[in-house]
């Protein structure tokens, strides 16, 4: 009976259990911002006033869960910063490549931005010899006039990123994070619809996209 | 002849890691000089499946009866998706995910006026690898659809780009409330808009 207890508290052991909280520093680098269709047209300047956070139940307190073998949440993936000030963050960075800018000052811009965090969520699959690791990112956008309060633009963007490897830790998880911030990066860069948008709201104001254009010293 | 081994050890790590640094720069593409581009898609239809059963497999039969254990429940998961995905799979037949990512991919790069032709100086291969309805999360039940796509650009012979692309549709909902259709219609607003950012990753280099 002894010897049973100890196989079993010897394979309880190596279940690979991982408590507490493991917080990542995520962001998107530098080298991930690239400019794309938005560079293509006027400089805007858009009022940022926050990021507001509607995850899920469940979600909204960690961006992961760290599980032990027989498949039970033992500890929790965060992330050292706030997931809105990473997406502030992605935001600021995405919209500067390509030559508009993000302004805390609502009188500084005709167009406001509403940003909604919808998920930000780091999974994985455990395969018989690999493990498949997700990181999914989705931010709902909204540009709204400020003179008349109409929506100009809705649309959520996702980042997303999978790497199937033999497995990881924090690095990795980084890793597929940093990479779905990048990705989330690319997809405003190169949205069609947010560039007509754009486009059409600094026809409608030449003054102001001319004074985001050049900017006083 | 251990020490023959050794550098035969040592001579692959540094094969092995050389080819892994090769691989990763190629994954973007970088601001090449590109007069004219051909576009091309494999014919091959990639592997669909459904990941369900899959994403929740845990290392429980690992634990309890070993490397047979885990293969066993490794098999019965995946018996378990093949079986969902089988209402699916008549709808799935009949798509044409490669030459729809073509389609887009031209299209985009025509409304930018972008040089395409059959004697390009690059040529562009797309190949749909795997594909179908995967679980969001080990804790929420929904299904989105998914792709992955191998995107390689060559110069002549040599690879310029080679980057596989993993992409996941936004909207999710159970298994049982997707229909054939509706998997359908999300496929290939996926594949369609796959297609664009490939065009779009090439045009802004």
């Amino acid at each position: 009976m002894k010897r049973l207890l100890i196989i079993l508290a010897s394979a309880m052991c190596l279940t690979a259990c991982a408590t507490g909280t493991t917080n990542l520093t995520l962001g998107l680098s530098e080298e991930a911002v690239k400019p794309g269709l938005l560079s293509e047209v006027p400089a805007s300047s858009l009022y940022l006033a926050e990021v507001t956070d509607s995850r899920p139940a469940g979600e909204a307190d960690r961006i992961g869960n760290k599980r032990n073998g027989y498949g039970m949440v033992m500890g929790a993936v965060g992330t050292t910063q706030p997931v809105t000030a990473l997406v502030t963050d992605t935001l600021t960075k995405t919209l500067s490549a390509n030559g508009h800018q993000l302004v805390s000052d609502t009188a500084a811009s005709n167009l406001k931005v509403e940003a909604d965090v919808k998920r930000f969520w780091f999974d994985y699959k455990t395969g018989l010899v690999t493990v498949e690791f997700f990181g999914d990112v989705q931010v709902a956008l909204k540009i709204i006039d400020q003179a008349t309060g109409s929506t100009l633009f809705e649309e959520t963007f996702k980042g997303y990123y999978s790497d199937k490897t033999g497995g990881g830790l924090s690095k990795t998880w980084t890793r597929v994070m940093d990479a779905a911030l990048a990705d989330l990066s690319r997809e405003i860069s190169l949205s069609q619809e947010l560039a007509e948008v754009l486009e059409s709201a600094s026809a409608a104001m030449p003054a102001a996209a001319a004074s985001v254009a050049e900017p006083t010293s | 002849m251990k020490s023959r081994s050794y550098c035969g050890l040592a001579a692959a790590a540094v094969v092995f890691c050389f080819g892994s640094a090769c691989a990763d720069e190629l994954e973007t593409l970088g601001p090449i000089d590109i007069t004219a581009l051909s576009v091309a898609s494999n014919p091959s239809a990639g592997n669909f499946m459904v990941i369900d059963s899959r994403m929740t497999e845990t290392s429980t039969a690992a634990v309890f009866a070993g490397v047979i254990g885990a293969a066993v429940s490794s098999a019965v998961n995946a018996n378990e998706d093949e079986d969902k995905a089988d209402r699916y799979r008549a709808a799935a037949g009949q798509l044409q995910l490669g030459s729809i990512l073509e389609k887009a991919i031209i299209e985009t790069l025509e409304k930018r006026n972008f040089s395409l032709s059959d004697q390009g100086s690059h040529q562009l291969t797309v190949e749909v690898k795997d594909w179908g309805l995967a679980r969001i999360s080990f804790h929420q039940p929904q299904a989105s659809v998914f792709m992955k796509v191998h995107v390689v650009m060559r110069d002549g012979r040599k690879v310029v780009w080679d980057t596989h692309m993993k992409e996941s549709g936004s909207q999710a909902a159970l298994l049982a409330d997707i229909s054939s259709e509706e998997f359908a219609e999300q496929i290939t607003a996926l594949a369609n808009k796959t297609g664009k950012r490939i065009a779009f990753e090439i045009i802004y280099r």
